[in-house]
């Protein structure tokens, strides 16, 4: 039985945990000290010499490892001091820092799991529209100054005055125009920010003008009147998924993750209590 | 079948493949003064939208202002070049990067923490000893400077589109006078661009920029300065001296123009046309004048420091045998500091981020009392600072407030403007260029209008509706921009034409004004009024179109939707032309009055609009003068 206590004394572990739960005692019994007292270790000088390290491209020499040292402990007394005297609390960058922490969490929700193909089809079907190439037409116009004039164009280009045969012709045409005279592949956004959303509406619009019609009008722009010849039109194209199923799923995650935030964020913020004190004018 | 189909596949085609001449130069808008987060002071303002958002904005993309809301365009740029200021460029950024050794400059903390409007004035304020080089300067890292420059450049040649759209590189060379007398130009370059940008603290004297601009010439990388912000140079922009004080001569005249064919008429802080002051006879000279030197209340003298005093001087300074330092065509841009430039009345959102972020900050709508209070203690305090600081004796006191109510700051005075138009052949940095080179250019206070001159001799009217005019005037006359030689005996034909912005007002007139100096020296202006919206003739004897009765309700801001013209078109010769004088012309078309931003705040903010502020504005567009010589 004895002897079992003496190897047990002689155990270097329990004399360790000993002096641990003894030094434990002294710390708990005096609080105070515990907050006063700055470790230095291994690892925090390790981490020191490498932000050293990652701006000098060596290794510090003894001189400098001690302003090293020094350095942080003036730093973390610094610190305790204020946070001591609640300097932290009113203090913007630290607020900003806190909050960004905080967004930063909001962004980290869990990727959700994908959908199945079918599921992330449908989403697709969905949002088709931002996937499909707009419709877009390539044109050309002969401008007039007022409705009649571009009546009588029209007269005079239907009757076979104007020969179709000599492409150049219909350029002579007509009053001289600021803008270009003939565009590529131009869908209905870009036409109507430069002719008149008006203007691209009626010309988009199949019924009014096709290739096969020739030249078409009078239409009104946001400068006067128009003949137009659509001489080529190219449809909507639609986005085929499959082609494109990785970017869906991209779209799809971020759209997620978007919705996740925001979501997030209102609990959050309806767990608060906003009061708005009204300011009076006088 | 197969012959005819052949033939109608030829017949689509053919339109498209003509032979591209000067007729087939298409109206481009852009942007070319535009600060990012990478400027020291847009920073400092709180914008934090990189070369990229810029370039993202250009093309049509929403980003966000500083105070959190959304700018966007109405319809996207062709071109843009991100300018920022060379002197300390990316050096705040890199301030609030706690990482850098500039995070520990005795500014750095001041400017981390600046949170309010007024804390954001005063840490730009700290900032300027530095930029007017007053203090010792132990703040600068050119390393940092020349990896931003590099960043800028890459970010450029990320976003240039040949044929779609033209990011050009170009930074600003931010320089002044002794106290802040604004000498700023941007440079633009035509294609890439040397290691380092030359700044104001390699030297002060925009002489010394323009040789180092023709050395770097040398080695293949041509480029243009643009001066901005004349109206703020306290008359040392068009000044009758060097920046050293001695007499000008041909070779500066030369140097100048090789390096400055173009200069900003129009922008965020004011229009450099012409003051009223100058030209009493003009109705429309008071337009939009922004009255102070850069960042101060010092008011700016009149005398060199507007556009068309510059065209004369250039003409005297010709006559007197020293060679035109001031023939230059024209063109505007933003000078935004939020990356993104406010063009429109309706939507405008100022430059300068958290400091002018509202209608409040802006003086366009009445404080609350506690506003005022607080108010009056900055003005105390402004008075407190101007006292006893360096940056206070520079930036000076406001006169007194005439609107009470209304916070009273001189960027009240600045406007939604303006946007550059140039005519180039394509869409590609080359072509913009050149037409920069040739002048080919013409400026707006914001929205889209188009403009076209030509001059020569034997230009018939009927030209005018001739669908292939643009084509026949190239052949015969010279586009605006020019020159034209004097022909003897006889007086010079004019076709001017301008189409408004399908999105703004109608055209209400398009006008000449003409400069010219006499045989004694003298210099002279007319202005004439060539096209009127209605089709309605000048007055022979004013040279005026009659009134319009164009309204705006500024209740609304609901214009006259049936009075004014979509496009003005005239042909006119000039009834005064005398053998030997030398003469510039230029186009000024003028729009319909609308609200001004001031008053679209006002409504929008349901209080009246601040008395001092004009309510309503007249747009317009300006082209670049052609000349003509003896």
């Amino acid at each position: 039985m004895k002897q079992k206590w003496v190897s047990l004394l002689r155990d270097r572990l329990v004399w360790f945990v000993a002096l641990g739960l003894g030094l434990f005692a002294i710390d708990y019994a005096s609080g105070k000290r515990l907050e006063s007292r700055i470790l230095i270790d291994l690892p925090l000088v390790e981490k020191l010499v490498a932000q050293w390290e990652g701006q000098t491209k060596r290794r510090p020499n003894a001189q400098e490892l001690d302003a090293l040292v020094e350095g942080y402990i003036r730093e973390e007394i610094l610190v305790r001091e204020a946070k001591r005297l609640g300097l932290d609390d009113e203090d913007v960058i630290i607020r900003r820092r806190l909050a960004q922490k905080v967004e930063f969490f909001l962004d980290e929700n869990n990727p959700p799991e994908l959908p199945d193909e079918a599921g992330l089809q449908q989403w697709f079907e969905k949002n088709r529209a931002s996937y499909d190439t707009p419709a877009k037409l390539t044109w050309r116009h002969i401008y007039a100054s007022d409705e009649a004039q571009a009546r009588d164009l029209l007269r005079q280009v239907r009757s076979g005055q104007i020969t179709g045969g000599r492409a150049q012709d219909w350029r002579a045409l007509g009053q001289p125009f600021m803008l270009n005279r003939a565009y590529t592949r131009q869908d209905q956004l870009e036409m109507g920010q430069i002719m008149g959303a008006d203007f691209a509406a009626t010309l988009f619009d199949a019924k009014t003008a096709t290739p096969a019609k020739g030249w078409v009008g009078p239409v009104r722009s946001a400068y006067g009147w128009h003949l137009v010849a659509v001489d080529t039109r190219y449809e909507t194209q639609a986005a085929r998924f499959l082609t494109i199923a990785d970017k869906v799923a991209k779209d799809w995650a971020n759209e997620q993750g978007r919705l996740a935030k925001l979501e997030a964020w209102r609990e959050l913020r309806a767990s608060y209590d906003i009061e708005l004190v009204p300011v009076e004018e006088k | 079948m197969k012959i005819r189909s052949w033939l109608t596949a030829a017949l689509l085609v053919a339109p498209l493949a003509v032979q591209a001449g000067p007729e087939d130069r298409k109206a481009l808008f852009g942007e070319t003064h535009l600060h990012t987060n990478l400027s020291f002071d847009a920073f400092i303002f709180g914008n934090r939208n990189g070369p990229d958002a810029a370039y993202e904005f250009a093309k049509g993309k929403a980003i966000t202002h500083p105070s959190g809301f959304e700018m966007k365009m109405r319809v996207p740029l062709d071109f843009q070049a991100v300018t920022d200021h060379a002197m300390y460029l990316g050096m705040v950024p890199a301030m609030f990067d706690e990482t850098t050794a500039v995070s520990k400059h005795r500014v750095a903390s001041g400017l981390r923490e600046a949170k309010t409007a007024s804390a954001r004035r005063t840490a730009f304020g700290a900032m300027m000893p530095y930029i007017g080089q007053l203090v010792e300067d132990d703040l600068l890292d050119m390393d940092i400077v020349r990896s931003t420059w590099e960043d800028i450049k890459q970010s450029a040649n990320r976003h240039n589109d040949p044929g779609k759209f033209t990011a050009m590189i170009g930074y600003e060379y931010t320089s002044s006078q002794d106290t802040f007398e604004n000498l700023h130009r941007n440079v633009l370059f035509r294609g890439d661009a040397p290691a380092e940008p030359f700044s104001r603290l390699i030297s002060k004297n925009p002489e010394n920029l323009w040789r180092w601009m023709d050395s770097v010439r040398a080695q293949g990388m041509d480029s243009i300065a643009i001066p901005h912000n004349s109206n703020a140079s306290d008359g040392f922009m068009f000044d009758d001296v060097t920046y050293d004080g001695a007499p000008i001569d041909k070779a500066y005249s030369e140097l100048r123009m090789r390096n400055e064919p173009l200069v900003e008429i129009s922008q965020v802080k004011g229009t450099s046309e012409v003051h009223p002051l100058q030209s009493p006879n003009d109705e429309f000279a008071a337009f939009e004048i922004m009255p102070y030197q850069i960042a101060t209340w010092h008011p700016s003298r009149e005398e060199g420091s507007y556009i068309r005093d510059a065209y004369k001087r250039g003409l005297q300074m010709q006559a007197r045998g020293q060679g035109n330092p001031y023939k230059f065509g024209l063109i505007s841009a933003s000078d935004t500091h939020v990356s993104a430039g406010a063009f429109d009345e309706y939507d405008y959102w100022s430059k300068i981020g958290l400091v002018d972020a509202n209608g409040r900050l802006r003086g366009s709508v009445r404080l609350s009392w506690t506003q005022r209070l607080g108010a009056q203690i900055f003005r105390i305090r402004n008075w407190w600072i101007q006292a006893n600081t360096i940056e206070g004796a520079q930036t000076g006191n406001p006169p007194k407030n005439p609107a009470p109510g209304f916070l009273q700051m001189q960027w009240s005075s600045w406007g939604a403007s303006g946007l550059a138009g140039v005519w180039a052949d394509e869409n590609t940095r080359g072509s913009i260029f050149d037409a920069m080179r040739r002048k080919e250019t013409f400026g707006t206070s914001g929205p889209r209008m188009r403009v076209r001159m030509f001059a020569g001799y034997d230009l018939p009217a009927k030209w005018l509706d001739d669908a292939q005019l643009v084509k026949k005037a190239y052949q015969r006359g010279v586009p605006m921009g020019a020159d034209l030689k004097a022909r003897k005996g006889q007086s010079p034909d004019f076709l001017v034409w301008a189409t408004r912005d399908p999105g703004s007002a109608p055209l209400q007139r398009l006008q000449i004004v003409k400069g010219w100096v006499d045989g004694e020296g003298q210099a002279h202006e007319k202005i004439y009024d060539v096209a009127c919206a209605g089709g309605a003739s000048p007055d022979a004897k004013t040279n005026r179109c009659p009134d319009n009765n164009s309204v705006v309700d500024t209740k609304t801001c609901a214009y006259s939707a049936d009075t004014g013209a979509d496009e003005l078109k005239a042909h006119w010769r000039d009834p005064q032309s005398n053998a030997g004088e030398n003469a510039f012309y230029y186009v000024r078309g003028i729009e319909n009055p609308t609200c001004r931003w001031s008053t679209w705040d006002a409504i929008r903010a349901d209080t009246m609009p601040n008395p001092t502020l004009a309510k309503t504005i007249q747009e317009r567009v300006w082209s670049s003068p052609i000349w003509l010589e003896h």
